[in-house]
């Protein structure tokens, strides 16, 4: 028997979902553990909605399983299902209070009406929205309506809470307000997050797994530091910010590093892993915040140091993003320089310099 | 009350003065700036200003606007109303002439049992026929927005191709499928289906069948359009809230497209209830409507004054079913009729 404990609380098998000229869903296979928060991150028109819609039984698929706590639920329409939506649009109901917005999936479901209001009433004090209760969504802002829409979804106590961009339409500064308010409700409700997005950052700040998908394809499942330290494919590496990718092969390997020769001729150094065959690696990435650049007169011993020159300088707030020219390959190489520390080691755009980077800050790249 | 008595005018002036001197450097361009200006103005104020220029704005409202919708209006919509509503009142001479005696003959007459019958008669024709045009209209919009898919406009097509031709040439047409020897009578009887001719015309059937069919593409439009605006989102939403397909349209899809009902209601019912032609043509004695009266008083009797008062009694009647409709839709009702 297994466990009740580590049976997913969402799990898709093979999941295939296929458009007239595009498969927008493409044999994706996940398990959503119980209790945490799944973010599906991948740029737009990636598939990811899709298969959050197929979830919540708004879409059919094609082909491949949708589990929820164990039970394939292929069949079952979306109204009996044990999962609710919250939609990009938030898609409120004009027509009724925010009361009747909250209330609407209980009386659905043919619950008394002293407990509807009871817990109408919880709900709206969690989200913070007492006072209200006798409002139309067009009375609100944009940070209320997005209460109402998760309070509408969270009443129901679903056994997972679909997230379609949810934090989508609002502006930065209450989008980051919301995204600590989602973690808040997360932990209190304690109900499973599936959450889909195409905002990099938002997807690290808040989840406990993130699955990175391209093109219909799962790229990369793993917790957002793994994903952001460790990305395997070079797409995954591009989409989460890693610039600087260097497709090469591997040359040598011993001493716990490996030696690899990029498709421009430059040597680049990485830590091996015991898990990866050398033949697999198809090149490394470096996060620009692991990028040093040196003055010129530094010497070239050591691994990962190479010459260049500064190509361009762009002020970025907390650090200046520069691009710089490598002499060896001519290629670009990007450093996010901190604004406020470098102040004393001035760099100017034409200076020649010496960047390097440590075997450590080289990630190897599988595809 | 003078111009200087309202005091928010001159806060609002010092407001927007103060605020063009500040931004008098900066503007790019004699238009867009202006415009830009005029938002700004609105935008950055503070919300006490803004509350004062709705009420300076209220204090205008005594004023009447002349404006082309003002002229239009007392031309084609008051002044006939008027003469209509003044003609009620008088007298009809032995000639047909109209003699200007003050009586309340005329209104007196409404009451007389004949007439009240018509009067009845009318309204339950007009209600039937309304409601019917819903019953049907309201799936006929629904099965093409829903299902019509790319065909969807061609379908709508369909259902106004016919508004085209001419009422009366219509009207005919149906007579001579539907007469006594007409084509489904005569088909009917070589089939051996029947053996003497369905009486279809001359009947309160046939005059509510004939009036469906003449309005009820005025029934089908607003509703098609207030489905159309419908957020295909909130039935999702109200799927995944757990509302099955059956509870899911009376909670969402028929309250959101209520304006659309009210506007077709209004659409189908005032030429319900003015018309002459249909219980002329479909009908018999039996059918005679209120605007088969007011023929009767203007064209055989030459009664105007008599004729006036009906028409009197069918806007009145008019007046009031809008009035509720759009009570109980707003605005939204409205804005669908136009």
């Amino acid at each position: 028997m297994e466990n009740r404990e580590s049976i997913p609380c969402v799990e898709l098998r093979n999941l295939v979902k296929r458009f007239p000229g595009v498969t927008a869903v493409d044999h994706v296979s996940l398990k959503v553990e119980k209790g945490k928060v799944f973010s599906l991150l991948g740029p737009s028109g990636c598939g990811k909605t899709t298969a959050l819609r197929i979830i919540a039984g708004l879409e059919t698929m094609d082909e491949g399983d949708v589990l929820i706590d164990g039970k394939v639920i292929n069949d079952v329409p979306a109204y009996k299902r044990d999962c609710s939506i919250v939609f990009q649009t938030l898609a409120l109901f004009p027509h009724m209070t925010v009361e009747a917005n909250v209330s609407y999936g209980l009386e659905q479901r043919k619950v008394p009406k002293d407990e509807i209001r009871k817990r109408v009433g919880e709900i709206i004090d969690l989200m913070g929205l007492g006072g209200m209760e006798k409002r139309r969504p067009s009375q609100l802002s944009g940070g209320q309506q997005q209460r109402v829409a998760l309070a509408r979804s969270l009443i129901l106590s679903p056994k997972v809470l679909l997230l379609d961009e949810p934090l989508a339409s609002l502006d930065r500064k209450l989008r980051k307000g919301m995204q600590v308010e989602l973690k808040r409700i997360q932990r209190e409700v304690g109900i499973t997050f599936l959450y889909v997005t195409h905002d990099q950052k938002e997807a690290l700040s808040l989840s406990d797994t993130i699955a990175v998908m391209d093109k219909g394809k799962l790229e990369q499942v793993g917790t957002p530091e793994e994903i952001y330290e460790t990305p395997r494919t070079k797409r995954v590496a591009d989409f989460i910010g890693a610039s600087n990718i260097f497709p090469g092969k591997v040359i040598a390997s011993g001493n716990g590093k490996v030696q690899l020769e990029t498709e421009g001729g430059s040597r680049v150094i990485a830590l091996e892993n015991k898990d990866i065959r050398s033949e697999e690696v198809t090149g490394i990435s470096v996060h620009p915040e692991l990028v040093e650049v040196l003055p010129e007169g530094t010497g070239l011993e050591g691994d990962n140091r190479f010459r260049g020159k500064i190509v361009e300088m762009i002020y970025q707030g907390d650090f200046i993003e520069t691009k710089i020219c490598l002499d060896q390959t001519g290629g670009l190489i990007t450093s996010y320089l901190n604004s406020r520390l470098g102040r004393e080691t001035q760099f100017s755009p034409g200076e020649e310099v010496l960047v390097h980077w440590s075997p450590e800050s080289s990630n190897i790249l599988l595809g | 009350m003078p111009r200087g008595a309202c005091p928010e005018r001159h806060e609002i002036l010092r407001y927007a003065q103060n605020d063009t001197k500040r931004r008098a450097g900066n503007d790019k361009g004699m238009f867009f700036g202006s415009f830009q200006t005029a938002f700004r103005i609105v935008g950055e104020m503070p919300g006490n200003l803004r509350e004062k220029i709705r009420k300076y704005l209220a204090k205008q409202a005594h004023l009447p606007s002349v404006g082309p919708v003002s002229i239009w209006t007392i031309l084609f919509v008051i002044a006939p109303l008027g003469f209509i509503l003044y003609f009620s009142f008088l007298t009809a001479g032995d000639f047909g002439q109209i003699l200007p005696i003050f009586t309340l003959e005329n209104y007196q007459a409404l009451a007389r049992p004949v007439v009240a019958e018509v009067f009845l008669r009318t309204l339950l024709f007009s209600l039937a026929t309304t409601m019917i045009c819903l019953l049907l209209g309201y799936p006929l919009a629904y099965f093409i927005v829903m299902y019509g898919g790319r065909w969807r406009i061609h379908l709508l097509l369909l259902v106004i191709l016919p508004e085209w031709t001419s009422y009366l040439i219509r009207l005919y047409a149906i007579r001579m499928l539907s007469g006594r020897a007409g084509l489904i009578n005569s088909a009917l009887l070589s089939l051996g289906l029947i053996s003497s001719p369905l009486g279809i015309l001359y009947n309160p059937s046939a005059v509510v069948l004939t009036l469906v069919y003449g309005w009820l593409p005025l029934m089908v439009l607003p509703v098609y359009a207030s489905l159309v605006g419908l957020n295909p989102s909130l039935l999702e939403a109200s799927a995944d809230l757990g509302a099955t397909p059956f509870r899911r349209f009376f909670t969402v899809t028929l309250p959101l497209t209520k304006g659309g009902i009210l506007a077709g209601i209004i659409l189908v019912f005032i030429p319900c209830i003015g018309d002459w032609l249909v219980p002329l043509l479909m009908g018999g004695t039996k059918t005679f409507m209120a605007g088969n009266l007011v023929y009767l008083h203007f064209i055989s009797a030459a009664n105007i004054p008599a004729g006036s008062t009906i028409g009197v009694a069918l806007t009145a009647i008019v007046l009031i079913i809008m009035y509720l409709c759009i009570k109980a839709g707003g605005k939204e009702a409205t804005e669908r009729i136009i």
